[in-house]
């Protein structure tokens, strides 16, 4: 009361009478203390019962404040969580609490990480960020995982895959570096976690955006650590090769580059565009690069294997694809089954980057298409699906040797182009007329089209 | 104002008195809590636990398992303050037993554990259940039928140790790290064992087919081959009819005793030796139904003239007459009543006679009068031709 009334007088009129009189009521409280005869048995009783009364207050108020303060129902509270909330009671991990895992082991880190968790509350009063992401420091580490996934547990990888844990724990592989999305299905990565949808997340929500490819780890992990590995990299090593992408540096990144842009002031428009297609072009590259490997073709001395059997039990080259010329004779089977072609063939296993997604549109299409769609075979599907995906543009942006040197297929081509179905084949990468620019038609691999010569058209339209 | 005074200041002794007993009523209480508190935290770490040396066993053998990291009294006292109460008053009726010798070895668990137990971590609604090799289980209806998780995974933090009988008093002492991760190496203890799925599924009816549990159907190459059915089979089981018996066993509707040996150590206490026993694979043929099922049928070699034709089959092969025939009638045969001794009633040729004969006969005995006491003259003068 005292220490309240003093601040109260201090605003308004900080020298009055008053004033002084209230701070000699603490003062004459401290000198009654003083005042107290030691001497007396009744006071140091007196004393030793206030001080216990103290303890107990304090050691058994501090034990209530750290067990609320540990426990999930406290850290929902703040609604920023929710995402996270309901993707961890959704998981596989809902019986044990968010500090398990996000405090490591040990009174001090609790401790310390109390004392930071006060900023949250001044971010929860003056403003939540745009999206909550784990940053560098708070990497789940692999002492919280061990503490319940005895290294004594036998690893049963899920279906075909083989998956030597031991050797990934001998070169000091954390386990979230592949095991990321385990409990929050990589939500940050997906971007779907930010202000204005966090209202959207309920349990059913959560649910619904468990999907398997988000919680066991992804392929394209896989592929991109061991690339760097052979590249003589060892990307674990690097905190921010764990957690998702920070989208406020990543901002500012932007940021940077764009002002570095317009400092230049040359035709900054064009230059960004030709650098972001320049680093498109060279990413596609590098993917055709590993899937070539995976298959078996330009290999080179590598630590470690990429070819499929590496992982894969059951991965077996399928029959058709043994017979003697399946390199050029694929397509008829491609038209016919493409779905099944995709099943393996499918570039977008092949990449360590979540794609973002909305969670809107994500949770309208679980509605409406929980049934499969069935494939019908389909030319131009699969002609757009052989140059866009980068399995098949890895070969078919080559020339093909039937093409011989282009002064004999010059004059040699027309026997090859007859009939519809033999155009058909060469419309898989020759387009029939000059693409249009700006229109969101597939590129074709090659820049040579038909009517590049053919000005005039074809005698017979019906043919082509 | 006399009032107020007396109010306020109460008479020195009696306030004394007063401020003294609080004080030590809440000292006391204060110590009883935190006593208890940090008794019962410290009467619960597995270290206390193991500080009893019968429980060496177990505790080795559950810090090698996979669950070293779970202490446990998070699987053998169930959730709740009730039962944690009951553990403990146990504890002490167990130091009693301890202490006065009294308890019974080796020391078995009084009652299994609860699904709760596992539950607290183990969520089986969300989780994945990938099961190692290629095994299907549907866990999900085995929950719903109300199986609990320990009649198949039993072994998973002990490997088992009281059935195998290494819990014993005398040997306490030897227990260490490396005893128990070495008990609990095999694979064998530690996760589910099959028999124990196929019996579960005989007795209640469920279906014992191997492509129920096994994605690979488990089918193997050499049964894959054209003539394995009516030729090659035979002879790959002479070679090794153990390894036929690993799954058809489960195939057989009636239970396949052969196998069934005494255990080494009582062949060792007995005779001072350990065999093997070499199972004859034309036993085992007509032991199991499964084979029967086949065998059964007449064979197509067995046409109008086979009576003639017999013999020079017989003395290319015998071994495959005699997986479903018999010398004699001995009267277990369920595959065929027809013996050899049905028209050849004594043929006897290159067979252990004499370990039935009644009398006993030194090895190279020939046949003299004194077998006809017993055995029909013409008979034997058939073949034996009296020197």
């Amino acid at each position: 009361m005292a220490i309240w009334g003093k601040k109260k007088h201090k605003e308004t009129d900080p020298e009055t009478r008053e004033d002084r009189k209230k701070v000699g009521l603490i003062r004459r409280l401290w000198q009654k203390f003083r005042g107290i005869d030691w001497k007396n048995p009744v006071n140091r009783w007196k004393l030793l019962f206030v001080s216990l009364v103290g303890c107990i207050v304090i050691f058994g108020g501090g034990y209530g404040v750290l067990t609320f303060t540990n426990s999930p129902s406290f850290c929902v509270s703040c609604h920023e969580m929710a995402p996270e909330y309901s993707t961890y009671t959704a998981s596989a991990h809902n019986n044990i609490t968010c500090v398990q895992c996000h405090i490591k082991p040990g009174f001090v880190n609790m401790i310390t990480h109390k004392m930071k968790s006060m900023k949250e509350v001044y971010y929860h009063v003056t403003g939540v960020p745009e999206q909550i992401v784990q940053t560098e420091g708070e990497a789940i580490s692999d002492e919280n995982c061990l503490q319940c996934h005895s290294k004594n547990r036998l690893v049963t990888a899920s279906g075909d895959l083989k998956v030597n844990h031991k050797g990934h724990i001998e070169e000091g592989v954390p386990c979230i570096s592949c095991h990321a999305g385990v409990v929050h299905a990589k939500i940050a990565g997906r971007g779907i976690n930010t202000e204005e949808v966090r209202g959207h997340y309920t349990k059913e929500t959560a649910e619904k955006i468990m999907e398997k490819k988000y919680l066991a780890p992804n392929m394209g992990t896989c592929i991109d650590c061991h690339d760097k590995v052979n590249n003589g990299e060892k990307p674990w090593k690097e905190v921010s090769y764990l957690v998702p992408p920070n989208p406020e540096e990543m901002e500012k990144n932007l940021d940077e580059t764009n002002k570095k842009n317009s400092g230049e002031a040359v035709t900054e428009g064009e230059n960004t565009e030709a650098t972001a297609e320049e680093t498109a072009a060279v990413h596609d590259e590098k993917t055709q690069g590993i899937i070539l490997q995976a298959i078996g073709k330009q290999q080179k001395d590598v630590k470690v294997s990429m070819e499929c059997e590496t992982c894969h039990k059951k991965i077996k080259v399928p029959k058709n694809h043994k017979v003697e010329g399946w390199n050029g004779n694929h397509g008829s089977t491609a038209i016919q089954e493409l779905n099944k072609c995709v099943n393996c063939h499918q570039d977008s296993k092949w990449s360590r980057e979540i794609p973002k997604e909305d969670i809107l549109s994500l949770l309208k299409m679980k509605e409406t298409t929980s049934k499969e769609h069935k494939y019908v075979p389909n030319v131009t599907v699969v002609k757009d699906q052989s140059r866009l995906n980068q399995f098949c543009s890895a070969c078919h942006s080559n020339r093909p040797a039937g093409h011989l040197e282009s002064d004999q297929w010059l004059t040699a081509h027309a026997d090859k182009a007859k009939t519809a179905d033999q155009k058909s084949e060469c419309f898989v990468c020759h387009d029939r007329d000059k693409p249009k620019e700006g229109t969101t038609d597939v590129k074709a691999p090659t820049d040579v089209y038909c009517q590049y010569c053919h000005r005039t058209g074809f005698k017979s339209d019906v043919n082509n | 104002m006399e009032e107020e005074k007396e109010t306020r200041s109460a008479p020195p002794r009696f306030s004394y008195k007063l401020i003294k007993i609080a004080t030590l009523t809440l000292l006391f209480l204060a110590i009883f809590f935190f006593a208890g508190f940090f008794g019962l935290e410290a009467t619960s770490s597995s270290k206390f636990c193991s500080s009893c040396h019968e429980m060496k066993p177990e505790y080795y053998t559950w810090k090698a398992s996979t669950h070293s990291e779970v202490d446990c009294v998070n699987c053998h006292i169930e959730p709740g303050v009730k039962n944690l109460a009951e553990a403990k008053a146990g504890g002490v009726k167990e130091l009693y037993k301890k202490q006065t010798d009294t308890y019974s070895a080796p020391i078995q668990m009084p009652k299994d554990i609860p699904n709760s137990a596992c539950e607290t971590c183990h969520n089986m609604k969300n989780r994945e259940v990938t099961t190692s090799g290629d095994l299907i289980i549907p866990h999900d209806k085995h929950l719903a039928k109300d199986i609990d998780c320990v009649k198949c995974h039993s072994g998973v933090a002990h490997g088992k140790i009281a059935e195998r009988k290494v819990t014993f008093k005398s040997d306490y002492g030897k227990w260490d790290h490396s005893l128990g991760k070495s008990m609990m190496s095999d694979k064998k203890f530690t996760s589910p064992k099959m028999e124990t799925c196929m019996d579960c599924h005989q007795a209640r009816q469920v279906t014992t087919e191997c492509k129920a549990c096994h994605t690979t159907a488990m089918y193997p190459k050499s049964h894959k081959n054209k003539d394995f059915k009516l030729e090659s089979h035979g002879s790959l089981a002479k070679d090794d009819v153990s390894k036929c018996n690993s799954c058809h066993q489960y195939m057989s509707k009636d239970e396949i005793t052969l196998f069934n040996d005494k255990p080494a150590h009582t062949q060792f206490l007995s005779n001072g030796k350990i065999e093997t026993k070499k199972i004859n694979p034309q036993e085992y043929a007509k032991e199991n139904s499964y084979c029967k099922s086949c065998h059964l049928q007449r064979p197509p070699s067995h046409n109008k003239k086979f009576i003639n034709n017999h013999g020079s089959l017989a003395e290319k092969n015998e071994d495959s007459c005699l997986t479903c025939h018999d010398y004699q009638n001995t009267g277990k045969n369920k595959t065929s009543n027809v013996t050899c001794s049905s028209c050849h009633p004594s043929s006897h040729e290159g067979k252990e006679w004499r370990q039935t004969h009644p009398i006993r006969l030194p090895n190279e005995v020939k046949v003299t009068k004194t077998c006809y006491q017993c055995h029909y003259k013409p008979k034997c003068s058939s073949c034996h031709k009296e020197d």
